[in-house]
């Protein structure tokens, strides 16, 4: 016979208001097995908690019932609670009396009978639950970082130096990402890459750190401790081992195409470096343009390559490695700004996105750090820069405010009066969002120190006229539409996840939120892991991020994952399938669902069964639901639970 | 520009929902951006620009609202609607305070709307616009008898003006839905 | 080889007649077949959608039903009507209590009808080739600019018809009829059709701006597919060039005409000759 108690939370007034916690209490104290019910305000705090521990003693409960907020809340907390009651933290069940009741069903009657009804079923089934016991997890103290932007690198820093082996996946032929395409940085305006390539040299000269440039990540299994992680090298047709990237094969190379990294104003040859600073410092072959490799004559770097590098036939390479957490942090790239019909579906030359401009700003980009119109050349006198292009735009299918364009266009602004001191400067806004540390001041100095013309009102239409641009916009605040043309356009387009990063969110079981951003584990307590245990999330890839924020969050996982690495071993989660080899029929339907390869087949008193891998299963049920004879059950969810459940539902 | 200080006497509580739920249209969802009246080809015209309106409706200045002369000069071109970032139906809005304004008996610009009730007490009347005949009762109650009488002769000049009405069939089918009570 | 219920619009049959000329020249000659609604009622236009929404619903809704019967789906010419037609077919299928007042007051039960413009229909791969096919030689090099006014293309979720901000199927159709359609950048600003009468300085100015910009794109003549946008932009052309002390001469085409005088019809026979500004001779010139 069981001894259950059932606890009733207020939850403050947000399950009080609409149920009747009184009348749940007395509904409970009379269900079968029952021998004490209470409630409480707030059941997680530690008057709550003493009041679970203290009726423990003095009733002699032996299982728990609570009814309250989600489990993704507060099951860690009871269950702590249970252990220190001195009870198996598994003799637990909570009813979910919030987010699936008082949040939901505001007709008082109906809550509290649902109320009742779901404490019910968590009686049946608490009545039936077994002690569970976790067993200990070696942990392989390796981290992957994936994606090499300043995100990434600080977080490979911070783990090297912590002396943790880790290794940093960059899908590019180098890492850097998009800071090394920045020219100066708000609000300090520090040369951009004058701070970047000092941490790219360090993280490249730590020994415990390893630097797979231009590959991606494959496949993840495994789970927290011990993810087994396939990582596809992709061919660079150069040996990077005898490469010194002495830069003589991309001086002849006679194929030309757009570079990248100079957003399409510059030119790179088909064998490069993405810019002189890369690391690692070697060349790579584009297979899609290189004469060679596409038309099968030229070798003119193979010819002129002294180190002997140039390896024409190179496949890509996969490799398999077991890491203990990994770090994602596969930041963003711009909005498609072509979208945009009213400002010419980016059929206009001198209409420029913000990333654009950066490479223009920058003294080693295309135009030599001069400000010119992609047209012909001249040095614009007019320049407007319009904010919230493919942010804040519901219609666009981009509702959220990006949050890093405002002080991006304000530097922008600043730099062009630095430029071109006796340009006209204007700035379209909607809204200046400057909240950061010295932001304000920084927005301000635009307008009172550069005269920057702040017009607040989003602009309507650009159209081509007499070689100018016209913009149709409106001064919201003098209630006055505006027409007037610009030599030059810049957008600030704002910032969207790639589609590699909602991918590889498939591949290791992450979730991400409707425009494709990593979900957090809890937007304010848990910022910087997922909610798949031993993953962990820095920069843009989350939301957009500056860079102070993007590389406090990816020092944040580095932290974490030291913590991690800290402990002496992991527990394994007892909730996981059993089968009974009495009842195996050894028909293994259960090895062919299974998505983790946790079932194997042995051999068990002159038959063949089914056996789980305790260390690889998830507990995700698909073998219980295959199995016909009945053996493979899950713990903490038999069948006997369920339908105890069910059978309280019915009565 | 202001005009005057606004009072209790210019706001209704009742007024945004009335406008949403005559219009189909949330009105809350605007954020004023100001990309409707940016984009407006007639807010040279308008004493409030579109924005403005939008504001107001949220507030609920009922009063300076559908007495502003903005919804009488909106061209019906649909851009605001087009290129809202809200995806609100500005336009649909115009029409629903240009209805409002017309049951509350708010003359705002005389002439636009008696052309509007003579174009379609004409169509009311025949089922298809009589045009010349449209023409002369609106020029007589303008009091401006040759408004456009120069494009009116180019066109009867080129046959294109019929001095008969039309007349569509059915017309005990028709009628009634000139007749606001069947609605 | 197609039937369409035939939807002519009030202006059709008064001072856009050589609109309908042309359309049915057009259709005849490439095989299709127009049915006129014989019991078909105005749409209503801006007046009524801006003075009495209601009104205006219950007009389209009552000529699409009169289309129900014959199984057809509606042709629209005129870019008032066929903006009209589709908003209250939108409705129809949207608003499951309108749509059955609307069957039980008009007596017919709506059909799933498709409304179209000749502007979509003659564009369809089939049509294409078709008119390849029977344009004569000599068709015009006039140096065109198409203009598409607001009531085709917007707003865009009702319509659903070309690109709202930049469409092409004007000028892809005369494209393929051997046509030189020019680049611009005012396809769809606003003549202020709905203006030209209540408030014709309004529409004047709107008027003189796509006339203007047309003239600085290099177009001899503009091309339009609405009668509103052609009354203002042809039979105001006069008033404009008073008003703003200008000589504006630009003739304005229905694109049909042009279709069917690429096919060979002489311009009179389409009702060229009834625009207020001379455009037989430019277009002869041209030939």
């Amino acid at each position: 016979m069981a001894r259950i108690g059932v606890f009733i939370c207020h939850c403050g007034k947000n399950i009080a208001a609409t149920v009747d916690i009184g009348k749940v209490v007395a509904a409970a104290a009379k269900m079968p097995q029952v021998k004490y019910a209470a409630e409480d305000r707030y059941l997680c705090s530690e008057i709550g908690q003493n009041m679970i521990i203290e009726a423990v003693k003095e009733h002699q409960l032996d299982r728990i019932v609570i009814g309250a907020c989600s489990p993704r809340m507060h099951e860690e907390t009871y269950r702590a609670c249970l252990r220190q009651a001195g009870l198996n933290p598994y003799m637990l069940e909570i009813a979910n009396l919030r987010e699936q009741v008082s949040w939901v069903h505001p007709d008082i009657a109906a809550g509290t009978e649902k109320a009742i009804a779901l404490v019910g079923m968590a009686v049946a089934k608490v009545a039936k639950n077994e002690p569970l016991l976790t067993k200990e997890v070696p942990i392989t103290r390796r981290a992957l970082v994936i994606g090499g932007g300043i995100a990434g690198i600080q977080a490979a820093i911070d783990l090297g130096l912590a002396g943790y082996e880790t290794v940093l996946v960059e899908k590019e032929p180098s890492i850097g990402g998009r800071m090394a395409q920045f020219d100066k940085t708000f609000p300090t305006l520090d040369c951009s890459a004058c701070i970047l390539a000092p941490r790219m040299v360090e993280v490249s000269h730590l020994e415990n750190v390893k630097i797979y440039s231009n590959a991606e990540v494959e496949s993840v299994k495994g789970f927290v401790g011990n993810f087994e992680v396939s990582i596809r090298k992709k061919a660079r047709f150069i040996d990077e081992a005898k490469c010194t990237g002495c830069g003589i094969c991309m001086e002849k190379c006679p194929v030309k195409v757009p570079s990248e990294f100079e957003m399409g104003l510059g030119e790179r040859r088909a064998i490069y470096k993405p810019f002189p600073q890369a690391i690692p410092n070697i060349a790579i072959i584009d297979k899609e343009t290189c004469r060679y490799l596409t038309e099968g004559k030229c070798q003119l770097c193979a010819k002129l390559c002294e180190a002997g590098a140039i390896d024409y036939e190179q496949q890509d390479e996969i490799v398999t490695e077991t890491f203990g957490a990994i770090i994602v942090a596969t930041g963003f790239k711009l909005f498609d700004y072509t979208k945009y019909g009213e400002y010419g579906y980016g059929r206009y030359r001198d209409m420029i996105t913000g990333l654009d401009y950066e490479r223009m700003l920058n003294a080693a980009g295309p135009t030599k750090g001069h400000v010119i119109r992609p047209s012909d050349g001249r040095e614009p006198k007019r320049i407007a820069f319009i904010q919230c292009v493919g942010s804040r735009d519901d219609a666009k299918g981009v509702p959220y405010c990006s949050r890093i364009c405002c002080m991006y266009t304000a530097k922008h602004a600043i730099l062009t009066k630095e430029h071109v001191p006796d340009a006209e400067v204007y700035v379209f806004y909607i809204d200046v969002r400057a909240a950061g540390k010295n932001y304000e001041e920084f927005y301000q100095m635009a307008r009172e120190k550069y005269g920057v013309k702040y017009i607040r009102g989003r602009v309507s239409r650009v159209y081509q006229d007499d070689g100018s641009l016209m913009l149709k916009a409106v001064d919201t605040i003098l209630g006055q539409t505006i027409e007037m043309p610009f030599d030059l356009v810049v957008l600030a387009v704002g910032a969207v996840p790639h589609e590699s990063a909602i991918d590889l969110a498939h591949r290791i079981g992450a979730s991400t939120d409707a425009y494709g951003f990593y979900t957090e584990a809890h937007p304010k307590l848990r910022p910087v892991e997922l909610l798949t245990e031993g993953i962990f999330v820095a920069g843009s890839c989350q939301a957009p991020k500056d860079i102070p924020d993007t590389v406090a969050t990816a020092s944040a996982t580095a932290a974490k994952v030291c913590g991690l690495f800290a402990k002496a071993h992991l527990e394994s989660r007892p909730m996981i399938s059993a089968i009974d080899p009495e009842k195996c029929i050894g028909c293994l339907a259960c090895l062919a669902v299974c998505p983790f390869d946790a079932v194997t087949s042995e051999a068990w008193r002159g038959k063949d069964i089914a056996v789980i891998n305790e260390s690889v299963c998830k507990g995700c049920g698909n073998c219980v639901a295959a199995c016909r004879s009945g053996a493979a059950q899950l713990r903490g969810f038999t069948d006997d639970q369920l339908i105890g459940e069910v059978d309280a539902l019915c009565q | 520009m202001a005009e005057a200080v606004l009072t209790a006497q210019d706001y209704d509580r009742s007024f945004l929902a009335e406008v949403e739920k005559l219009s189909g249209q949330n009105v809350r969802l605007c954020y004023v951006c100001g990309k409707c009246s940016a984009g407006c080809p007639q807010a040279l015209d308008m004493p409030l620009l579109p924005h403005q309106i939008m504001l107001m409706i949220q507030t609920g200045w009922r009063q300076p609202v559908l007495s502003s002369a903005t919804p009488w000069m909106c061209a019906s071109c649909g851009t605001c609607s087009t290129r809202c970032p809200k995806d609100i139906d500005i336009n649909a809005i115009m029409d629903t305070l240009n209805e409002m304004a017309g049951k509350a008996d708010i003359d705002i610009r005389p002439k636009i709307r008696v052309f509007r009730q003579e174009f379609l007490s004409s169509i009311a009347k025949h089922g298809r616009l009589y045009e010349l005949g449209m023409a002369l009762k609106l020029n007589l109650r303008k009091g401006e008898p040759l408004s456009d009488a120069d494009m009116g002769f180019n066109l009867w000049r080129k046959g294109k003006i019929h001095l008969k009405s039309p007349s569509a069939m059915n017309k005990s089918r028709w009628a009634k839905i000139f007749k606001r009570e069947n609605r | 080889m197609a039937r369409y219920a035939y939807y002519p619009g009030c202006t059709l049959k008064s001072s856009a007649s050589e609109y309908e000329a042309s359309v049915k020249a057009v259709f005849n000659k490439l095989g299709h077949e127009l049915e006129e609604i014989d019991s078909w009622i105005c749409c209503g236009a801006s007046p009524a959608h801006q003075s009495d929404a209601g009104l205006s619903s219950d007009l389209a809704a009552y000529n699409i039903l009169a289309a129900a019967d014959s199984g057809l789906n509606i042709l629209a010419p005129c870019a008032a009507c066929f903006n009209r037609l589709k908003a209250g077919a939108h409705k129809l299928k949207n608003d499951d209590v309108f749509r059955k007042r609307a069957e039980t007051e008009f007596k017919h039960a709506a059909a799933d009808v498709e409304i179209l413009s000749p502007v979509g229909v003659l564009n369809s791969p089939d049509n294409l080739d078709a008119i390849k096919a029977v344009v004569a030689d000599h068709h015009s090099e006039l140096k065109l600019v198409a203009y598409y006014g607001c009531l085709l293309v917007r707003p865009p979720k009702i319509m659903q018809f070309d690109d709202p901000e930049d469409p092409v199927l004007i000028d892809k159709v005369l494209g393929a009829a051997g046509f030189t359609l020019l680049p611009w950048e005012y396809k769809t600003e606003c003549c202020g059709g709905s203006l030209a009468i209540s408030n014709r300085e309004s529409a004047l100015r709107l008027t003189a701006k796509v006339l203007n910009t047309a003239r600085k794109a290099g177009a001899e003549a503009i091309v339009v597919a609405c009668p509103l946008c052609h009354q203002n932009l042809d039979a105001r052309q006069s008033q404009v060039n008073a008003a703003f002390n200008e000589k504006f001469a630009i003739p304005i085409y229905y694109f049909t005409e042009l279709l069917a005088f690429a096919m060979g019809f002489e311009p009179t026979a389409v009702g060229i000759d009834k625009h207020v500004v001379e455009s037989v001779k430019v277009l002869r010139r041209g030939a």
